[in-house]
């Protein structure tokens, strides 16, 4: 597994963990993580991938949406991806 | 790959089409996320479906883009709960310019960043155009098969 997709999965287990206590003040911003913590939080997307890339050179971060609502991906949630 | 640097000052206004019954595919450019000036795209049949959250890409963009997931969600269907990797990338439509079709126009309007799924396999097409662009825009499709795409 690589670098990247451990921080991933690693954040997102965290974020998981937390989203009920994000999701009253936060719903709908985006959640910068790194090494299973909390940066900040951003009104989009874009706005938290280049802070990420601002603070951490090596690119290991994830952004997460507060959100959970699960998604429907239309077509592909029929052929399974 | 295509530069298109002279695309930034452009603002086109309508895309229109006729499908076959069957779907709406449309052609589109994908780009990078992490520099806006940066219009480096990459030229993909996509697929408008109303049924789609968000928007989609497969993995040759990915390939040639050379994005990486930095977010991961949770697709739960009827049958089943799995995860989908997350990427953070540009739309942008061929809208017509006078005489010129879609297909053949080479400037795009770009669309604010999508964080949208991926998926493993080629297929017909290479995008899933979704309700997070779909609701910037005004569409119509009329009986005789003729749709458009209003925006910008």
């Amino acid at each position: 597994m690589d670098v990247l997709k451990s921080e991933v999965d690693a954040n997102f287990d965290y974020f998981e963990r937390n989203l009920s206590q994000f999701l009253p003040d936060h719903l709908g911003q985006y959640a910068l993580l790194h090494q299973r913590t909390l940066v900040d939080f951003f009104d989009k997307a874009g706005d938290a991938y280049r802070a990420g890339l601002s603070r951490f050179p090596d690119k290991l971060f994830s952004i997460q949406e507060v959100n959970d609502e699960p998604v429907d991906l239309g077509f592909f949630s029929r052929v399974g991806g | 790959m295509t530069n298109l640097w002279t695309s930034a000052f452009s603002h086109v206004l309508a895309v229109n089409g006729r499908h076959n019954g069957r779907r709406i595919v449309l052609p589109v450019a994908i780009l990078g996320a992490e520099n806006p000036a940066d219009l480096t795209h990459v030229r993909a049949l996509a697929l408008l479906d109303t049924g789609a959250t968000v928007s989609g890409i497969g993995p040759r963009i990915i390939h040639e883009l050379g994005l990486e997931s930095h977010q991961k969600r949770r697709l739960v269907s009827a049958t089943e709960i799995r995860f989908v990797d997350y990427y953070l990338f540009r739309i942008g439509l061929f809208a017509e310019q006078g005489d010129v079709s879609a297909q053949e126009s080479s400037i795009p309007y770009i669309f604010g960043e999508s964080d949208g799924f991926s998926w493993g396999r080629e297929g017909d097409f290479e995008v899933i155009l979704g309700m997070d662009i779909l609701k910037q825009c005004e569409f119509s499709s009329d009986r005789s098969g003729q749709w458009a795409l209003l925006f910008g």
